[in-house]
């Protein structure tokens, strides 16, 4: 907590300092290359490889309770900006949201987005996130899988699923976030529960309640919280299937749903896997295609997996077998490092943020970092 | 002050060249001292001794050096390739395997390292000695040893001049080895082992009979080269160690086209490569082909002459078999595209 209130302290002294310093560019030699164009849908070609800064309101939507990584939001902190690169990977998958957004009939496609740890994977998944919210789509959205079983704040036996266990609180946080990034949509008077529910002799959801009030009744009895997110679930396929709203399904650290090991133990201390997780059941159903109208994007990342595991950021490698059939068929977007292009412009953002203070250090960074942006960016807090 | 103190003191000074003459000489001088009348007959040179010189040693007195051991010179011939001529038979000098000798190869060769020096020559060069030569090896000796023996062989088979004639007529390769050693027996228990290689293609195998012969015969097959490698030393004799290893082979032949009753119960987990249709993947792309109706036998036979479907699940397949790589995975990616998206790449 001390380390973090001192960090938290640091970086205000730099925000300070930063304001009152001179907006005009006195380090950098070449002038950051910036696009006006703050809408990910309005993205082209002509915008690669340039910044653009993601809209506040945007930002407070999205990603209020979480999906923006640790090391992008610290940054966005100190520039006071959340300046974002447009990049081909972007760029390629929304052109397949907008593809798939065409199609009709079609069970929904799965995209899935990997790449080295610290390239932007999601940062990726973020501009995407920003595409589906501007076409008015229900994002479900699960900012970083891991944090579930890294973290979880209450494991409890599942009283619905034999021998199975409920993470409660986390799933109640999850359906508040949830609730956040569609505060517009819920209030469509469209969107009903079709069937149901009894969650106890005394609780129950009636059917035609609005979805609003499932949410809610996951956030106040969060002891029905897992229960909730899978009926939810299943009210968002038959949903979108029905036609009433497409869906943007969006899971960040798809893969360490198939680990062998996970930090859940219940009262009995006993370990359980992530697959004896109610939650993880859920997610992997919402990711079959046994509905249509939504598109689903899986991040996979090399830190999701348990240490042993991590050598490759190739998808069949990180899923393993049991993973990749579960998601199978689907279409492998390969996030690469920044190339020459990227890596200079951020250089040059860094320069006129007065970030890198240093001249005539790019070819070692380059080296150094191997032009990972993440290793950029920490490599540069410290020259 | 005596004689006797006198030969003390001097005595004290140096000891070790205290001549035995010193001694003489003053016992002569004593004696004529005491008997000066008598002059004696044995004093032959009586100048001498009055002009005798006391000799202190170091100081009047003059070492003679010892003569020098003259050493002996014996008359040595000139290295023998000096006086060879440039035409020589090279193979009567040096026609069998040989420890190097200077003074018989005509060569300026240097071997080893000096670091001030050059290379030390030739001369009483162990180094030089230790390596194995070829100089018995020269092509006009192999040549001349070929034309020796040429009358024992017979010619060569016509059909058998490539590499791969003599593999398809002889396509087992048995291998064995003779020792000779100096030794009272002539025996060398290491001469009964048996080596046959053959390539695994040489056999009529099917799937079936080639998937069970591989995991009969397990280490011994290399799968990069398609060599099988079976080596025999059980029995006592060659002999027996051939008859066995052809026995092996046959066994092995028959016995990989024999279907056992529990060969039924092979089961996914068992398969040895990646077979799309037995895994789960091909019946969730069977649902997604089939959606929003959930009966799948319809379709499933036109799927099989669907170009985009062939595409898919050999780039599945590939992904499992090969292994998985940026290639292996950007052929996935194209096949997905065109069978989700219909997005058809050339």
């Amino acid at each position: 907590m001390a380390l973090n209130a001192v960090r938290q302290l640091r970086q205000l002294n730099i925000v300070r300092h930063l304001s009152t310093a001179a907006p005009e560019l006195k380090y950098g030699d070449a002038q950051v290359r910036r696009t006006q164009e703050t809408r990910a849908s309005n993205h082209s070609k002509s915008d690669l490889y340039k910044f653009y800064t993601l809209p506040e309101e945007v930002k407070s939507s999205l990603f209020e309770l979480g999906g923006v990584p640790k090391v992008f939001k610290e940054q966005s902190q100190i520039f006071n900006e959340s300046a974002i690169l447009v990049r081909s990977c972007m760029i390629e998958l929304v052109g397949y949201l907008k593809q798939a957004d065409k199609l009709d009939g079609v069970p929904c496609t799965r995209f899935v987005v990997y790449g080295e740890f610290g390239v932007g994977k999601s940062l990726t998944l973020m501009h995407a996130l920003q595409y589906a919210q501007e076409n008015g789509q229900l994002i479900v959205h699960i900012p970083w899988a891991l944090k579930w079983f890294a973290y979880p704040k209450e494991v409890s036996l599942s009283t619905t699923k034999e021998g199975m266990v409920d993470l409660n609180i986390d799933a109640a946080m999850w359906l508040r976030h949830f609730q956040l990034q569609n505060k517009k949509l819920l209030e469509d008077p469209k969107f009903v529960i079709s069937h149901e529910y009894i969650w106890s002799a005394r609780e129950k959801s009636e059917a035609n309640i609005p979805l609003k009030e499932l949410v809610e009744h996951g956030i106040s009895r969060v002891k029905y919280a897992s229960d909730v997110v899978d009926a939810l679930f299943q009210e968002i396929k038959k949903l979108s299937t029905q036609g009433v709203c497409r869906t943007f399904v969006c899971v960040d650290g798809y893969n360490c749903f198939f680990t062998e090991h996970s930090n859940c133990r219940p009262e009995d201390k006993s370990k359980v896997p992530p697959s004896r997780v109610t939650l993880t059941q859920s997610v992997i159903n919402l990711v079959q295609s046994d509905w249509s109208n939504g598109s689903i994007v899986l991040g996979l990342s090399p830190r999701a997996n348990l240490p042993d595991r991590r050598a490759s950021p190739l998808p069949l490698y990180l899923l393993k077998k049991e993973g990749f059939e579960s998601i199978d068929p689907f279409i492998p977007i390969y996030v690469p490092e920044l190339n020459d292009e990227e890596f200079h412009n951020l250089l040059n953002l860094y320069e006129s943020k007065q970030w890198l203070q240093l001249k005539n250090v790019r070819n070692e960074i380059a080296f150094i970092t191997k032009q990972v942006a993440q290793k950029v960016y920490e490599y540069c807090t410290y020259k | 002050m005596n004689v006797s103190q006198l030969v003390h003191k001097f005595s004290r000074c140096s000891p070790l060249l205290l001549s035995s003459s010193y001694f003489h000489s003053h016992s002569i001088r004593l004696q004529q001292v005491l008997d000066s009348s008598s002059k004696s007959l044995e004093n032959e040179n009586p100048q001498d001794e009055e002009f005798r010189v006391f000799v202190i040693p170091g100081h009047n007195s003059v070492q003679v050096k010892r003569q020098e051991r003259k050493r002996q010179k014996f008359k040595v011939q000139p290295p023998r390739y000096l006086k060879m001529p440039v035409d020589q038979d090279w193979t009567s000098v040096w026609p069998g395997q040989r420890t190097f000798h200077p003074a018989v190869v005509p060569l300026p060769l240097r071997q080893g390292y000096d670091p001030k020096r050059v290379a030390p020559s030739k001369f009483a060069n162990a180094e030089l000695m230790k390596i194995p030569n070829f100089l018995h090896l020269t092509p006009p000796a192999i040549k001349k040893h070929c034309n020796a023996i040429q009358k024992f062989c017979t010619a060569w088979p016509q059909g058998l001049e490539t590499e791969i004639q003599m593999e398809k007529h002889f396509p087992i390769t048995v291998i064995t080895n003779d020792y000779c050693h100096s030794s009272p027996t002539i025996r060398d228990v290491k001469a009964r082992i048996v080596t046959v290689k053959l390539k695994l293609s040489c056999l009529e195998l099917d799937d079936h009979a080639r998937d069970k012969f591989l995991r009969l015969v397990g280490q011994r097959y290399n799968p990069k080269t398609d060599e099988l490698i079976i080596v025999t030393d059980r029995c006592p004799l060659r002999k027996q160690n051939y008859d066995y290893s052809m026995y092996v082979l046959t066994a092995l032949f028959h016995e990989s086209w024999t279907f056992e009753e529990w060969e039924k119960e092979k089961s996914v987990l068992d398969m040895e490569y990646y077979e799309w249709k037995q895994h789960p993947s091909y019946q969730s792309y069977l649902k997604i082909k089939a959606f929003p109706s959930n009966d799948t036998s319809k379709i499933e036979q036109e799927l099989d002459q669907d170009p985009a479907t062939n595409k898919y699940s050999k780039a599945v397949s590939d992904l499992f078999n090969q292994g998985e790589d940026p290639y292996t995975i950007a052929r996935y990616k194209e096949a997905t595209l065109e069978v989700l998206l219909g997005q058809k790449t050339a």
